[in-house]
């Protein structure tokens, strides 16, 4: 059986549940948050029905259908030129009267709709009894209830609409008779239209819906008008004639006679049809919101709010952290065991699994970040929260929905650049999306808990967090800047509603963290691999490079006068020198080293007791020494030859592999451009590490893995500590925390900027000025630093 | 229908708990709009929820909580006591 192919589109309010409804028909999983303007460009899916195919096209939340905004016109051509065979109209029963005002528009279109009844169990809760066919009969088309988020209703929906679209039940939309001043002008111009406008354009537009929209003063429409080039013009004297009569006659202009009678329309059709059951006691929401939005509580709290987030990512994190980090580690020590191809075991071991592991290693505080996130948004705290900031927001030059954007950016800064939609005013816009980026980004986190921790790690908490206030100082002083400098002039009023509190569900928080989670590790696996593997090619090779001392040769030598040490002890004894390590009272003296080191710490204020058990199990130096007399002298030079000869091989393997990364191609690019980030105080090794960042930040820490352990025995994170301590201060490790911070936002976000702003210009100066901020900062507190004597 | 200036008062100034009828709007067509659209247009009425200091309240219309920054709220003209 073939299916035919149909288009449905959702329109509706902000936060009316759009997006729920939409994931419920398609299996999607597109973002839905307990805030208006959660989605902000149309999102489309499928699903499949046994007579259709429909194409389902989630559209951004909008309150009517004027030209005021880029949304309303961008949706209401949607429904007119691109011939959706259904609209399905989400209204939020729990706010009927207000979400009629857009129904009573859309009826206006002409074209065939169906009424998404939806947050049925919300309006069930305030008391409200709603007559279906009553409001069917007013509004002439059907109506269908939906609890969108529990998935209820959408197979009645999917069926009406299927009715519909076979012909069985016609739809109807019902318009509003406005006064008679108004209809009688409708009427006029309706008439003046179709004899002026072509066939084609009328069939896009209908005749009295332009009437109704030229009356108004719709400018959107007006230039569209002008742009056809018509012939025959008066019609736009006509049209100002119409209304400067009605406005002499009414006393009002049209478009707020016409609103008014919407309103009217809504209000009519609300109290005709719903009864109230019951009075709302004053309810928990309100309660709530008069603590959090109130003078006296609300900076507190909203402090208290955004701190505990900290910790929370921070604290919780660090214990799932041990064991991803512990199991690459064994996966690595696995691997180094069973590889025998000594370049391929590098490639895996180093470049894949010391690039990879680091970054994988923070999926959890990731994870967390974004459950967060997913917290504030779903709960309904958000709206609240930029309400709260907008004063100091305000003082700096932004706007408190900025707030929106920049708790956003926190997570992933591509989301918050499209989340500056909900800004009405462009310059705010501007300015924020040039602030967002100095919001860290979990892909920074990295960065900071590896280098804190290595560097501070009794204050690692505190450090990570001053790295993020920072972040946040320089975006208020920056804003502050451009709104002074580049883009002077005041930013939009406030004026926002607060969705009702929801208890945010279990399913929507897994599905915020798992979309998050497995973006992650996507990107760890795809272009962090990637990176890795060129960055550990590049700091492997040339695999033989010339070496500045001969480091085969230190070794063959030092192996000549450890043998030569060897014979000098063992020659007393009639040994020779390899049945050293075996020669029993050597071995009974180790043995006895060992046991003392083990319990020694377990029984360290009890030592007498120590030496006591020694001496039961016949295993203290004195024992041992009496009874093969004049060994423990000669134990004693065997066992500090050992550390020796230890010490110096690897202190040579260490120096050998350290000249190697810098001979490495990574190491002559690295140096190439390190002149202009050495007053920073970074290295060849800083640089390059910052210069794979640009990709994606995650890098950063995949980089420092692979350069740090190239040709390293061990791979422990701990390890990759202690070199990062032989080769950076406190304060280098500090300030390239702080670069790390400011500069150049990765390739996907400069990307999103473009594409937002659609300036070359802007996205320019946006890589640009972090930069450069990214340099001037660190310098200031590296070379101040070294002042200070922290160097 | 008879406007009477001296009844207008700002809504900030507006008792809070209590419904007030809004008058009009004194600002440019962008705001008015915007108004509309939460459904704060002449003849609604709003109740004053909360007051964040300096002219930033919460207000209730309907079913409809909003937020109101100083540089809108003082453009709201209700009036205090009627019917
Ligand atoms: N109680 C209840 N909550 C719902 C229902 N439908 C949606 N929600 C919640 O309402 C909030 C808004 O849902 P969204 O789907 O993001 O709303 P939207 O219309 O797409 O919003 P914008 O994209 O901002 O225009 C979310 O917190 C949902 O969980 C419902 O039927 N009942
Ligand atoms: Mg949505």
């Amino acid at each position: 059986m073939k299916r035919k192919s149909c288009t449905l589109c959702i329109v509706g309010n902000p936060n009316s549940g759009k997006t729920t409804l939409f994931n419920a028909l398609t299996g999607a999983r597109q973002h839905v948050g307990n805030w208006p303007g959660v989605t902000v460009e149309k999102k489309e899916g499928t699903v499949v029905t046994d007579e259709f195919n429909f194409k389902v096209v989630d559209l951004p939340g909008i309150y009517s259908l004027t030209a005021y905004s880029l949304e309303e016109v961008v949706s209401r051509d949607f429904i007119l030129t691109e011939h959706p065979d259904i609209v399905i109209n989400i209204v939020d029963a729990s706010n009927l009267e207000r979400n009629l005002y857009l129904t009573a528009q859309i009826l206006e279109l002409g074209v065939p709709v169906i009424i998404a009844l939806n947050m049925m169990d919300e309006a069930e809760k305030k008391g409200f009894d709603i007559k279906i066919p009553l409001l069917e009969k007013l509004l002439g088309v059907p109506v269908v209830t939906t609890i969108a988020s529990r998935g209820t209703g959408k197979k009645n929906l999917l069926e009406k609409t299927t009715a519909f679209l076979q012909g069985k039940t016609p739809i109807a939309p019902r318009k509003i008779t406005y006064r008679k001043e108004i209809e009688a002008a409708l009427s006029r111009l309706q008439g003046r239209i179709e004899t002026t406008f072509s066939k084609d354009f009328l069939h896009l537009y209908p005749p009295r819906w332009l009437a109704l929209k030229l009356l108004e003063g719709d400018e959107d429409v007006i230039k569209k008008c002008h742009s056809l080039n018509l012939s025959d013009k008066t019609i736009f004297s006509e049209v100002e004639k119409e209304a400067d009569k009605i406005a002499k006659i009414l006393g009002d202009d049209p478009e707020t006679l016409i609103a008014d009678q919407r309103y009217g329309f809504a209000s009519g059709a609300f109290h005709e049809a719903v009864k109230l059951k019951f009075r709302d006691r004053i309810s928990v929401s309100d309660q709530v919101d008069k603590a959090l939005t109130s003078r006296i509580l609300g900076i507190p709290l909203f402090i208290l709010v955004i701190w505990g987030a900290f910790q929370l990512t921070f604290t919780l994190g660090e214990i799932p952290m041990n064991w991803i980090a512990s199991l690459f580690n064994g996966m690595g020590n696995l691997f180094s065991h069973w590889i025998t191809i000594e370049w391929l075991r590098s490639l895996i071991v180093d470049g894949i699994i010391g690039g990879v592991g680091s970054v994988m290693v923070f999926l959890p505080n990731i994870l967390i970040l974004f459950l967060i996130i997913a917290l504030l948004e779903d709960t309904g705290y958000m709206a609240r929260a930029a309400f709260i900031s907008d004063r100091v927001m305000h003082f700096f030059g932004l706007h408190g929905k900025s707030f929106i954007p920049m708790v956003i950016g926190f997570g992933c800064n591509v989301p918050a650049i499209m989340a500056t939609r909900v800004l009405e005013n462009n310059k705010d816009r501007v300015i924020t999306i040039l602030i967002v980026t100095l919001m860290s980004c979990s892909a920074r986190l990295p960065i900071y808990v590896l280098f804190a921790g290595a560097f501070f790690p009794k204050h690692a908490g505190n450090v990570v967090f001053s790295i993020y206030l920072l972040g946040i100082v320089l975006a208020v002083v920056m804003a502050r800047i451009f709104r002074k400098v580049l883009l002077p002039g005041e930013s939009a009023p406030f004026v926002m509603e607060l969705p009702p509190y929801r208890l945010p569900t279990l399913k929507g928080l897994m599905i915020h963290m798992w979309d998050r989670g497995s973006m992650y590790v996507q990107k760890a696996g795809t272009i962090i691999l990637a990176g890795s593997v060129l960055i550990w090619f590049l700091s492997s090779y040339p695999s033989h490079p010339k070496f500045s001392v001969d480091y085969t040769h230190l070794l063959k030598t030092e192996n000549t006068r450890h043998q030569t040490a060897l014979a000098n002890i063992a020659s007393p004894l009639n040994l020779s020198p390899d049945a050293l390590k075996d020669f029993t009272p050597f071995k009974n003296y180790e043995k006895a080293q060992r046991i003392f080191k083990k319990e020694s710490s377990v029984l360290l204020q009890k030592q007498c007791d120590l030496t006591q058990s020694l001496k039961t199990r016949n295993l203290s130096w004195h024992q041992i020494e009496e009874q093969y007399p004049g060994t423990l002298p000669l134990y004693r030079q065997y066992e500090r030859e050992s550390i020796r000869h230890q010490e110096t091989i690897e202190d040579l393997a260490s120096r050998r592999s350290a000249e190697k990364a810098s001979l490495s191609y990574a190491g002559h690019m690295g140096r190439f451009a390190s002149p202009i980030l050495a007053p920073l105080g970074f290295d060849w090794r800083n640089t390059i590490a910052l210069i794979s960042g640009l990709v994606a930040k995650e890098i950063v820490v995949g980089t420092m893995g692979v350069i740090y352990q190239v040709g390293e025995s061990s791979h422990e994170n701990q390890k990759l500590m202690e070199n990062l301590r032989k080769h950076m201060t406190p304060l280098t490790a500090y300030a390239f925390m702080v670069f790390c911070l400011i500069y150049l936002p990765c390739i996907a976000t400069i990307g999103v900027i473009r594409r937002e702003l659609n300036s070359w210009k802007w996205t320019f100066f946006s890589a640009s000025y972090t930069t450069v901020l990214a340099w001037v900062v660190s310098f200031v507190i590296f070379q101040g630093g070294k002042l200070l004597g922290l160097g | 229908m008879r406007r009477d200036k001296t009844r207008e008062i700002p809504l900030p100034f507006a008792p809070p708990g209590k419904e007030v009828k809004v008058i009009r709007i004194v600002g440019g067509e962008g705001m008015k709009h915007r108004l509309m659209n939460l459904a704060i247009h002449p003849g609604s009425r709003i109740k004053l929820l909360s007051a964040f200091g300096r002219g930033r309240l919460v207000v209730q219309t309907g079913e409809t909580r909003i937020a109101l920054g100083r540089g809108i709220s003082y453009h709201i003209m209700v009036n205090n006591d009627d019917n």
